[in-house]
């Protein structure tokens, strides 16, 4: 039972993770909290459904061109929204990631209703059980294809990250964006990547948890907030940190809807939040700020 | 092409909103030549160096190596050969010593045979960071990270380097190892512009002096001609 609910709390975790990676992306390189991220993402959900459900595209194609949507839009709000006020009031690009949620969220209404469309998961095979520890657990080869993915994105991002010019160009820009320019690199364009990598991600996400969550407006709504405790758990600007985060907060999620009470699940984890927040304000991963003034 | 001026500046103004900090500058830098341009708090200084590498509005007419550079944007300067370690520094705190000089050297990643060889370069000049190579930056000390600091902008290999005060808050003994570094840097080859406020080591060490009040260039010409008495009692307020 408890073992079950641990490899449960990791599948749903690496989801979490999954959120968590978009948000920190973004963030690393831009310094903005996108708090309308799954909103953006549930609308990728929206374009799979339309493309795989109703005209019946197969579901790689479906996939990859919902996630190029996300691309899409995380370019779009990044460039086109954000970047103007950057210098002039960068507080309020944070109000403005509001304004898109409530933007994309009335869109969503408008086209597609508010009816709770159902999207198969992508594999759908015999699920793998096995008996361990006097019980027996089942993962569904869904969860196994999600832990996979976040797995390969994960190692992906951070070899990237740490070990390519690119990836050095990435933390140079959110460190320090005049010296980065005097670099030789092209700041703004890296922040649209940034903004692009964490649509794809995002919308990758969304796409993946779509068969549990059903496709409608809010869909995306327990999945951010757990996304962003996940990224703050982290530190909001490291990589291992979002996953360690994620995974984390899974594990606890289940295990107190397990033995405690299903009620009590998103309140329990904001409770850890404020928790470690009390104690290390910069997560559990993040370093303190050195900045300079 | 040999005749004329590395660096050409005409007519240039850097305006805040309605402060006018930088108004109708001209000055020139000839190839091999370390120049500095002095001034007290406010004059103009960083704006001026700060308009080249295009890191703020300027107008008026920019022109490096032959190339009119006015409208290039801050990220396109340095692959022409014009590198700057900005007031402050300008380090990566969060970076290694190593990741700091790693992307100095940006502009030139394709050839990893010359990141190598600047790589060595630059920790036989600074022996300092060669035993910090996998610290933070922002741990060093202050004289450190302005090691670092010249140590990344020469890992492109710059035609021409522009300083902004590399010896504020150093110690004497510090500020004189960064001179004598600038002079083994401009032996070989690299051009220097320097901003400094230290008056006598920049008549020491330049072939030529600008001297910059209030956005304008007063005077300029050699050490000789310039006389570090009548400087210090006219612009610095006998500092
Ligand atoms: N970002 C800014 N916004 C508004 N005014 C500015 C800005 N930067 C500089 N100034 C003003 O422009 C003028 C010139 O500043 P600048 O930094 O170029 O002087 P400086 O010669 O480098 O001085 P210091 O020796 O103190 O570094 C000053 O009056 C300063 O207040
Ligand atoms: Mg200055």
């Amino acid at each position: 039972m408890l073992f079950q609910q641990v490899i449960a709390g990791l599948i749903t975790g690496s989801l979490y993770a999954l959120v968590a990676l978009g948000l920190v992306m973004a963030y690393k390189v831009t310094e903005v909290m996108n708090f309308a991220y799954g909103y953006m993402a549930m609308i990728s959900a929206y374009i799979f459904y339309s493309l795989f459900v109703v005209f019946g595209l197969n579901y790689a194609s479906s996939f990859a061109l919902a996630v190029l949507v996300g691309v899409g839009m995380g370019y779009v709000v990044e460039r086109g929204l954000l970047r103007p006020v950057r210098y002039i009031s960068p507080t309020s690009m944070v109000i403005i990631t509001l304004g898109v949620l409530l933007v994309l969220q009335g869109l969503a209404l408008q086209i597609w209703g508010n009816e709770y469309q159902h999207v198969p998961n992508a594999l759908n095979g015999k699920p793998l059980i096995f008996r361990t520890f006097g019980g027996i657990v089942v993962i569904p080869q869904q969860s196994l294809l999600i832990v996979g993915i976040v797995f390969a994105t994960v190692i992906f991002l951070f070899l990237y990250l740490k070990f390519t010019y690119q990836g050095m160009a990435f933390r140079a820009t959110s460190q320090n964006e005049e010296a980065a320019k005097l670099m030789g690199i092209n700041t703004n364009l890296n922040m649209s990547l940034s903004w692009m990598i964490s649509g794809a991600l995002g919308a990758a996400a969304a796409i993946l948890a779509a068969p549990q969550t059903f496709v409608y407006p809010d869909m995306m709504l327990n999945l951010q907030i757990m996304g962003f405790t996940a990224a703050v758990l982290g530190g909001f600007d490291s990589i291992p940190g979002a996953i360690i985060g994620g995974v984390t907060l899974g594990v606890v999620d289940n295990l107190v809807g397990a033995y405690l009470s299903n009620n009590l699940r998103a309140t329990f984890s904001l409770a850890i939040i404020v928790a470690i927040l009390l104690v290390r304000p910069e997560g559990i991963f993040g370093r303190p700020k050195s900045r300079r003034v | 092409m040999a005749t004329e001026h590395l660096l050409e500046i005409k007519n240039l103004w850097v305006k805040y909103g309605p402060v006018e900090a930088v108004k109708g500058t001209d000055f020139w830098i000839d190839r091999g030549e370390i120049v500095s341009l002095l001034g007290s708090n406010g004059a103009g200084k960083s704006s001026t160096l700060r308009a080249i590498s295009a890191l703020v509005k300027s107008e008026g007419k920019i022109v490096f190596n032959g190339r009119d550079i006015s409208e290039y944007p801050a990220y396109k300067i340095p692959f022409l050969g014009l590198s700057m370690c900005p007031e402050g520094r300008g380090i990566f705190s969060d970076l290694t010593v190593e990741e700091n000089l790693a992307l100095g050297a940006y502009t030139v990643r394709r050839n990893r045979k010359k990141i190598r060889e600047n790589f060595e370069k630059v920790y036989s000049l600074f022996e300092n960071l060669a035993d910090k190579k996998s610290q933070l930056a922002g741990t060093l000390s202050g004289g450190e990270q302005q090691m670092l600091s010249i140590g990344r902008a020469l890992m492109s290999e710059p035609k021409l380097l522009m300083l902004d005060e590399p010896s504020l808050g150093l110690s004497p003994k510090l500020v004189d190892m960064i001179f004598n570094i600038l002079k083994e840097i401009n032996r070989n080859g690299t051009t220097i512009f320097l901003v400094e406020q230290n008056a006598a080591m920049a008549l020491a060490l330049s072939h030529r002096l600008y001297v910059m009040q209030t956005g304008k260039i007063i005077t300029f010409g050699t050490p000789k001609e310039i006389d570090l008495n009548t400087l210090k009692k006219k612009y610095f307020g006998g500092v």
